[in-house]
């Protein structure tokens, strides 16, 4: 029979409590996590010991005590152990009597002494769990006051302010301070063009191992006279590591925008006066963005300063501005509320814009994971804090951020009052008042949690906004990116699971604490795991199969644990899942993890994993959306992803035409534009393709002149006319304009511009969805997606059809499979229940299948796309599509069908952003 | 001597027909010799494949950088040199591998532009020894293998165009499947 709590005696109560005291500190809020002690202990009354579940333990206590808070537990338990202490207390001297008699003196004196020992128990127990109380509370009203900054965010007169709303950035640096290959030694060259290398064959792994390795050789002394232990060297190494392999592998990209300039840009928006007042009518909207600016640019500058300066220690000066841009101290910024006209990007002037409304939608995705992961957090009772790591390293950095001058944009952003703050609550350096240096003795978990709570007051006390913690997805998204990265190979470790908790524990208050908790569990027990996991996880694929289908297991056939959860937790915000089945989904997950593989992992555990998903999906979001400062949109410029080389080819009239247009003269004009550097070696490729029909008419190409240079700044252009004629119906020409050329550091480069015209109706009516089997809403999401691809997106249905030359293609229904939403094999697409179960799901499944169809039977186009210039140096079109083959090698006919897929649906909202090549292909190419 | 020129005079004609028919009998022995040795049951060696004049296995590295000009990249592993040179793709080099000084393995990539089909290689080498698949036969690709005479392409079923070829040293399809066609498989393995 189950005892209650007044059938225990009072030994067995203490030793309740003592167990409760030293083994369950974190849950009671009592004293400092690190000094608690898991001992080896066991209460046989109550059938549990340290061996029990925690979440045993809990229901026992619950059982015993009938609350479900282990605090009032506690309290009742200490309650019941006062009462039998003062009964004993009063039975006592009828005990006495028996024994040997005592002078009055002795006893009273050890009544009084024993009674100033129990007040004193009783006080700190009722202190503790007021403390407790007060934790609670405080997480509470954090959670509100989070709230309602998210309702703030959300209102309608905010949203309506803030639409399309942007401001233009010009981003001027001498040409002295330009960084440039060329300025780099021959080891530093060689050095580069090595990791270049590795990241053009895509063994970004491999990049960032060997730089890690060649960092803490290269830094290890300077970093020792620092301060840093070795456990700080490697991981700050391999955090450089990480940026500078992320900077590489971006530059290539139209929408990269080096860290300093980003940086410099922020500054500036969060102190501007003037421009932003002409883009946003009201001053509160102002001041939300000024104030998210001003956060994002804090938040940015301490791992920027870190990997600048550990650059600067292994590689010296000309590297590290090579990676990162030039000293934002030498970036000069202008901010414009209108992107001026036909600007031409150059190596010394760069426009890049800020678009406020993602930075809106940002902040309350950040928010709302920030509400969900304390409301897990509040349910778990989990509170870790672990990270002592970043003291040394965060003295280091503020003494560098401290020599800054004055006049440097990074000083003034930080020597606002409301940003040291912020910056000090989130790294326990500076000052809410003046900036000075923080004894790293105070940066003791405690002390920064204490420190952390008297910064949130102070800031709030100095600011009174609305927002005073946001962090712009800019940030999280760089950061969480090399966490994902991370959590893709092998280290999904304590150090990683930190991490996690210190990006986004962003707020100023406890919850940047208690983020990092939730980090550091989740890497404590990835860490654990994650070998048994892989093994596990190779014999019980088919049994979370279910999950799979889901999405987040998708991600697990690949990675194994971590990303399986980010894949996840993506997916369902992305898909809009519902809220319980997120939740089924991990749990369920975990559950069979704990049965299977035979690890303990506590309740408490399972539930501080389930706070991960919301908080790992918004990290994911912003990852795929971070994308508020970025170049001006393509209308404005020239459309090439190319950072060196600019081709715009327009056809005038543009069209679309009737055949009784025909013949037709149209001019094509070509501008050719040098970005950065001057071309030579130039040479051209003009490509012409009509999809028509059994279309037997030749596609003339146009002879010119090819220049010996085109200098930065300036720009080449060839004019020529085409004549079309009657033969020409029903047709769509595409045109493609391809330039290579030499350019000095980056050597032989290649982009291309296209324009097509559209004649008449080209085949586009090739698609059969052969209706037995759907049910009604499968039908029609089906027929949605082709009326789509035909309304919509012509070209590429165009070029499908033409492909299949005069046949149609079958789409049939295939009935239920957890695995798969759609097959393209035998001549036709098969659909399975879940490509159909919503008009998203049916698009994003038809697209992609049809692309692979287009391949099958006209592979000049997925040729093309293989030959593309940039899709090799970006990440593979993902969104939550794991696709590797049998050995590991994610094939390019998935790829294309991917992009294919995401240019015309885009599911996970960032495919531009992430895959600007990919994009481009697709958009002046294959949709063309 | 006057008896050997009388016979000759007294029957000039009888050897000149005599001697046109020796001569007219030779010449058909010399080319039936001639067609009858071509008739031979062939003993001919494998036809090993080669890339501009290079043999993997035989040519030396010498060879290898005189014929392939300057390389783009050179990476050495031990006794494994792998050279890249430019290919028509600006995405994928052509992969040149060097094994203790002989040539090993040369990878060539090629894009629409090059226009290599399906018959330049069938015409020479033949109908293929093995035909291998991997994930890209969801869109037509396939590998055809001459695993004996050291070449193997990718070509696409339907438009013919080939996009990458192998020359390496002869070998057996066992061997050339657990080296170098890694991945592929003698059935198709579709999983989308």
């Amino acid at each position: 029979m189950k005892k209650t709590l007044d059938q225990l005696d009072l030994k067995t109560l203490q030793k309740i409590l003592n167990i409760l005291d030293t083994n369950f500190q974190n849950e009671l809020g009592l004293n400092d996590p690190q000094t608690s002690i898991y001992n080896s202990w066991s209460i046989p009354e109550l059938g549990v010991s340290s061996k029990s579940n925690r979440r045993t333990v809990e229901e026992v206590l619950e059982r015993l005590t009938g609350t479900e808070s282990l605090s009032q537990a506690y309290a009742k338990i200490y309650e019941r152990v006062d009462i039998l202490k003062k009964t004993r207390q009063v039975e006592a001297p009828k005990g006495e009597d028996q024994t040997t008699p005592q002078n009055l003196d002795e006893l009273e004196e050890q009544a009084e002494e024993r009674a100033g020992k129990q007040e004193k128990a009783r006080q700190a127990a009722k202190e503790g769990v007021a403390r407790m109380q007060d934790r609670q509370k405080e997480l509470y009203e954090e959670q509100q006051r989070l709230q309602k900054r998210v309702d703030a965010l959300k209102n309608e007169d905010v949203v309506n302010e803030l639409k399309d709303k942007k401001v233009y950035a010009k981003v001027e640096v001498d040409e002295k301070d330009q960084p440039k290959f060329e300025n780099l030694d021959e080891n530093d060259k060689k050095t580069i063009s090595h990791y270049q290398e590795l990241i053009k064959k895509e063994k970004f792994e491999t990049a960032k191992e060997e730089l890690t390795k060649e960092l803490e050789q290269k830094a290890e002394n300077e970093l020792q006279k620092e301060g840093f232990s070795k456990e700080q060297i490697h991981q700050t190494a391999k955090e450089t590591a990480e940026e500078v392999i992320e900077n590489l592998s971006n530059r290539s990209s139209s929408n990269y925008v080096p860290p300093s300039y980003q940086t410099a840009i922020l500054a500036h928006v969060s102190s501007d006066d003037s421009v932003i007042p002409k883009v946003v009518a009201t001053k509160t909207a102002q001041e939300l963005i000024k104030n998210s600016a001003g956060n994002v640019a804090v938040f940015k500058i301490q791992p920027e300063v870190l990997t600048m300066e550990v650059l600067k220690t292994a590689f010296g000066e000309n590297f590290s501005s090579f990676v990162l841009g030039a000293d934002p101290t030498k970036v000069k910024v202008t901010l414009t509320e209108s992107l001026p006209q036909n600007i031409i990007q150059t190596a010394t002037i760069q426009y890049q814009q800020v678009n406020f409304n993602e930075l809106r939608q940002h902040q309350i995705q950040i928010h709302e994971g920030q509400i969900n992961t304390i409301d897990g957090i509040v349910k778990s009772g989990r509170e870790v804090v672990v990270d002592r790591f970043q003291s040394s390293v965060i003295n280091f950095v503020s003494r560098k951020l401290e020599s800054l001058p004055v006049t440097s944009v990074v000083k003034k952003v930080i020597l606002t009052p409301e940003m040291q703050a912020v910056f000090f609550a989130k790294f326990g350096v500076g000052n809410p008042v003046t900036w000075q240096y923080m004894n790293p003795v105070l940066m003791r978990v405690m002390g920064q949690n204490q420190l952390a709570g008297a910064a949130f007051s102070a800031l709030g006390k100095l600011t009174g906004k609305p927002i005073v913690t946001a962090v712009s997805s800019e940030v999280a998204g760089q950061v969480a990116g090399k966490v994902a990265t991370q959590a893709a190979g092998k280290a999904t470790g304590a150090g990683l699971g930190a991490t996690i908790g210190a990006i986004t524990g962003l707020s100023g208050g406890p919850l940047a604490i208690v983020t990092a908790a939730v980090g550091y569990v989740i890497g404590e027990v990835a860490s654990k795991a994650l070998s048994k996991l892989k093994v596990w996880w190779t014999k019980n694929k088919e049994t979370i199969a279910p999950f799979l289908a889901i999405g987040a297991g998708l991600s697990l056939a690949r990675f194994g644990f971590g990303p399986a959860i980010l894949g996840g937790a993506g997916t369902y915000l992305i898909f809009g899942g519902t809220a319980a089945a997120l939740l089924f989904g991990p749990l369920r997950f975990f559950q069979i993890l704990a049965r299977n593989i035979g690890i303990a992992i506590a309740t408490p555990v399972i539930v501080t994993l389930l706070v991960l998903p919301p908080l790992v999906a918004f990290i994911m979001l912003v990852i795929n959306n971070s994308a508020y400062v970025v170049p001006p949109s393509p209308p404005s410029l020239s459309r090439s992803s190319n950072p060196y080389i600019s081709v715009i080819k327009t056809a005038d009239p543009a069209g679309p035409f009737e055949n009784s247009d025909l013949p037709l003269d149209i001019t094509y004009t070509i501008t050719i534009s040098a970005k950065r550097d001057t071309l030579t070696n130039i040479s051209f490729k003009d490509t012409c393709k009509i999809i028509q029909e059994a279309s037997n008419v030749p596609c003339e190409n146009s002879s010119y002149d090819v220049p010996d240079s085109i200098s930065p700044g300036s720009s080449y252009t060839i004019t020529y006319t085409n004549n079309y004629n009657k033969f020409l119906t029903d047709a769509l020409i595409v045109n493609t304009f391809e330039v290579t050329a030499t350019v000095g550091e980056a050597g032989e480069q290649s982009t291309s511009g296209a324009a097509s015209i559209r004649i008449g109706n080209p085949p586009n009516q090739c698609f059969n969805i052969v209706k037995d089997g759907f049910n009604a809403d499968q039908y029609s999401y089906a027929l949605g997606a082709i009326s789509k691809l035909q309304d919509e997106f012509n070209g590429y249905a165009s070029k499908i059809c033409a492909s299949l030359g005069g046949k149609s293609i079958d789409i049939k229904y295939a009935g239920s499979d957890p695995n798969f939403w759609g097959w393209w094999e035998d001549g036709y697409i098969r659909l399975y229940s879940k490509g159909v179960e919503s008009a998203q799901n049916a698009n994003y499944v038809i697209f992609h299948e049809l692309a692979h169809v287009l391949a099958t039977y006209d592979d000049s186009w997925y040729n093309q796309y293989k030959s593309y210039p940039g899709i090799t140096n970006e990440p593979y079109p993902y969104c939550f599509y794991d696709y590797p083959d049998e050995t590991g090698f994610w094939p390019y006919s998935e790829r294309f069908a991917e992009a294919a897929s995401f240019y015309a649906n885009d599911p996970c909202g960032n495919f531009r952003q992430k895959n600007p090549a990919h994009y481009k292909f697709m958009n002046d190419v294959l949709f063309k | 001597m006057n008896k050997i020129i009388s016979f000759i005079k007294n029957n000039k004609r009888f050897i000149v027909v005599f001697l046109i028919i020796t001569i007219f009998i030779l010449m058909i022995d010399k080319r039936s010799k001639k067609t009858s040795e071509k008739s031979l049951p062939s003993a001919t060696p494998i036809q090993i494949a080669t890339f501009k004049d290079l043999t993997p296995g035989i040519s030396s590295k010498e060879d290898v950088l005189l014929k392939m000009g300057t390389a783009l990249n050179a990476r050495i592993e031990g006794d494994k040199e792998t050279y890249e040179y430019k290919s028509s793709n600006p995405n994928f080099n052509t992969e040149v591998i060097i094994t203790n000084n002989k040539l090993e393995y040369i990878k060539i990539i090629y894009t629409n532009s090059d226009n290599k089909i399906y018959s330049d290689f069938n015409s020479t080498y033949g109908e293929p020894e093995q035909v291998l698949y991997n994930a890209d036969y969801s869109v037509g690709y396939i590998l055809n293998s001459y695993p004996s005479k050291g070449v193997a392409f990718i070509s696409h079923i339907n438009s013919g165009r080939v996009s990458e070829a192998w020359y390496f040293k002869p070998t057996t399809i066992e061997e050339f499947k657990n080296n170098l066609a890694v991945g592929y498989f003698d059935k198709p393995n579709l999983s989308r």
